[in-house]
């Protein structure tokens, strides 16, 4: 039991450092203070949404209902976290090196990683499901019992999505074994998880009321823990009993199921598939072109930056169809009033969005890290090297900004005279940022990176990049202020102009002046 | 084809990582880069490649200054480090095609040439799978192809044979003697003296940034009657 306790607390070591890491925080004693702090910082919006189901389900006079409804919630959540955390521990483990040749049995190797997954997962139960069950265990009269009650469901609970997960990963380790296919996974769980927690949030808005109450019982009805959990909130030691037992059905299926995934891991990873010959294509193309491609798929092809890019691009269009879907911001408010101004003002600013958002040329250099000096021995001029960066900005950032264009003509009803000073405003801000944020790149190199999340969401550049982006609201401004007999869509084409002047200086100055320090970088 | 006049190099304007160095090589020859760890070679390899600019000095490959002409200047080399840390989230063949376009290697050799090499270091049936697949070798076998690719006239190695399989290092010694007996130049440093000695035409030893000894091998044996090894062990013994 020692070697396994023993084991345990390596993994969650391992587990720890990879997550410390992510968070870009170092292994230093401030390090784990603000591991706690971001931890806690993140348990804040659950445990807000956790009481705010408890007074929901009070208000139509069922607080337990509550409880079944963030049961089966927190069953999906927790299995879409726990499938990518699975395969991350059982197929791509940095220990498994050392641990797999050590004189341990096997199902200590197995069930170690299992553990670990059950204790995060308990974790977050803590924080979305303890809140709403000990409201309503109070509310049913119990104050002792229902701190004991709450504890002892998130301690239950996370057991049968875990067993379901295992064998989902058991299922599907023969096709996720391949890295690549690992991160296309892991895309996929993220994404779900994104929607599993949106989608309950939207669930309960007043509009859904009375159909989410009726859901929720027949629900109930298909997934048993659901009412189980409700009753044992409400002090049931029968279905406490009931929970137990399939816990300790799930404990020996689980441990089964460990094993299995331990043995398949220690498999699977040094098979290669068969692949038929394939024809590649030599034709040459232009160096700018192949520059280009490079940079792109430094975005496309790294999980990490890929996923980053993606969330910060759609940030905004998913905050705002969320106000619309919950009736935060109905759509009527944009068709009041001076429509068409209303409309070009919220366009434009949804169009410039991506630019001020996804800073990409603040972290050009950064994202290449240790590749960076492949393109500084290559015969091509240091401006090439440089445009090309800020091309791989414009073109990421301008291709997302004509989506949303495209898709707010299909939903609003926008004059196409609005158009030009719209687009001409959106292409210089988007051409400026990429061209001033390289700047601030060029000064902070950051190439010694491990962790890719270091090189972008941690990043300083990121931050300063974002941080000058308030002053822009200047140049619109004083657009109106110098020339008063403007409406919107002069001051649009006038702040357009301006940006395109400023523009073409930084890029002056970045040919000229800094093209000298950015080939001293990486010495 | 590579001549470097005075060139030194400060960090922080006070450690000197190499100092005045002035070193030839010709055309047609293989040159050995020798030195104890943290000597100043792969510095100097840094400076020649464009990758640091020298403190003071002056670079000339093939008769182009790198300080005023880098494009043209970096157009007659091509260069291996030390690690094959490259960008590993594209495929082989699209990484050869990639340096092929940047060094303007024309379509009518293009494909033979990257099937020569390819085949040579048995690294063709792995071009159709992404880089982050391949092992350090398979890594390091890619980037010597890539820099063969162009056929530049200087092919600039640091530490090559770190990695590679016995035979693809006899590969490489081959095709060094084959490039220099066309009449390129091959500038390579390594800690494997008995390499070294085998292949090469002339050596330079450097040491805490200044070049200590720079000549035909054969002279440097017979001068000092003494194997490489224990030559280069003591003209480095305070290092």
């Amino acid at each position: 039991m020692r070697k396994f306790r023993a084991l345990v607390r390596l993994e969650l070591l391992e587990f720890f450092s990879k997550y410390r890491t992510g968070l870009g925080y170092g292994a230093a004693k401030r390090g784990k203070g603000l591991l706690v702090f971001t931890l806690l910082l993140l348990a804040v919006p659950f445990v807000n949404m956790s009481v705010g189901v408890y007074q929901y389900f009070l208000g139509w006079g069922r607080p337990a209902l509550g409880v079944a409804y963030m049961t089966m919630v927190a069953f999906l959540l927790l299995s879409f976290t726990a499938i990518p955390l699975l395969f991350s521990f059982y197929f791509h483990s940095r220990a498994a090196q050392f641990l797999a040749p050590l004189p341990l049995p096997a199902d200590y190797l197995a069930l170690a990683k299992m553990v670990v997954v059950w204790l995060y997962l308990a974790g977050i139960n803590f924080v979305l499901l303890f809140p709403v069950a000990f409201l309503t265990g109070i509310k049913a009269g119990h104050t002792v019992g229902a701190l004991f009650y709450s504890l002892l469901l998130c301690v239950l609970n996370p057991l049968p999505p875990l067993f379901l997960s295992g064998l989902a990963v058991l299922g599907l380790s023969t096709r996720t074994a391949n890295r690549n296919r690992k991160s296309l996974f892991s895309y996929f769980f993220a994404f779900a998880l994104l929607g599993v927690v949106l989608g309950a949030q939207l669930l309960l808005t007043e509009a859904n009321a009375m159909r989410l109450v009726a859901w929720t019982e027949r629900l109930t009805g298909f997934y048993l823990p659901a009412g189980w959990a409700a009753q044992i909130a409400n002090g049931s030691l029968l279905d406490l009993f009931k929970y137990g037992a399939l816990n300790v059905l799930c404990w020996y299926g689980f441990k089964a199921v460990a094993r299995k995934l331990h043995c398949a891991a220690l498999v699977l990873p040094g098979a290669r598939p068969v692949r038929p010959p394939v024809t590649f294509d030599f034709r040459p193309r232009k160096k700018y072109w192949q520059l280009l491609r490079r940079h792109l798929f430094i975005i496309v092809r790294h999980p990490v930056f890929l996923m980053h890019t993606i969330l910060t691009l759609i940030l905004p269009g998913l905050v705002l169809f969320i106000g619309f879907l919950s009736g935060d911001f109905p759509v009527e408010s944009l068709l009041r009033g001076d429509e068409q101004e209303r409309l070009l003002l919220f366009w434009v600013g949804l169009a410039s969005a991506p630019a001020l958002l996804a800073n990409l040329s603040a972290t050009a250099i950064t994202r290449e890290g240790k590749a960076f000096w492949e393109t500084r021995v290559l015969p091509v001029t240091t401006w090439m090297n440089l445009r090309v960066r800020m091309a791989t900005t414009i073109l990421v950032n301008l291709a997302f900004s004509l989506l949303v264009t495209v898709v707010f003509l299909l939903g609003f009803p926008l004059e196409y005279r609005a158009l030009f000073p719209g687009l001409l405003f959106v292409t210089m801000l988007t051409m400026f940022l990429a061209a001033t944020d390289l700047v601030i790149n060029i000064y902070r190199p950051y190439l010694h990176w491990t962790n890719p999340a270091a090189a972008i969401k941690n990043n300083l550049n990121v931050l300063l990049a974002l941080a000058y982006r308030p002053l822009l609201a200047v140049i619109p401004v004083l657009a109106a202020v110098c020339f008063p007999w403007l409406n919107l869509y002069g001051i649009l084409v006038c702040s357009g102009l301006f940006l395109s002047v400023l523009t073409l200086v930084v890029r002056r100055v970045l040919r000229t002046v800094l093209a000298a320090k950015f080939d001293q970088i990486g010495g | 084809m590579l001549v470097l006049e005075d060139v030194s190099k400060t960090y922080d304007g006070k450690r000197m990582a190499v100092n005045r160095l002035n070193l030839t090589v010709n055309a047609g020859e293989i040159f050995g880069f020798l030195g104890p760890n943290g000597a100043g070679k792969t510095t100097t390899i840094k400076l020649i490649t464009g990758l640091l600019a020298p403190t003071q000095g002056r670079i000339m490959i093939n008769g182009v200054d790198l300080a005023t002409a880098p494009v043209e200047a970096k157009r007659n080399f091509t260069y291996v480090p030390d690690h094959p840390e490259i960008f590993t989230a594209i495929r082989g063949i699209d990484y050869l095609n990639f340096l092929a376009d940047m060094y303007d290697v024309p379509a009518s050799v293009r494909r033979s040439r990257i099937e020569k090499y390819t085949r040579i270091f048995a690294l063709d049936g792995a071009l159709g799978e992404v880089i982050q697949s391949y092992s350090h070798g398979m890594k390091q076998k890619l980037v010597i192809c890539g820099a063969l690719l162009p056929q530049a006239p200087l092919f600039i190695l640091d530490e090559p044979l770190v990695g590679l399989d016995p035979l693809a290092a006899r590969h490489l010694k081959e095709i060094m003697k084959e490039h220099c007996a066309a009449g390129g130049t091959v500038f390579f440093s390594s800690h494997l003296l008995a390499v070294v000695d085998q292949i090469c035409d002339r050596v330079a030893v450097i040491n805490q940034g200044e070049l200590i000894i720079c000549d035909r091998v054969e002279r440097i044996k017979s001068d000092y009657a003494q194997s490489l090894e224990d030559i280069f062990l003591e003209l480095t013994k305070d290092a």
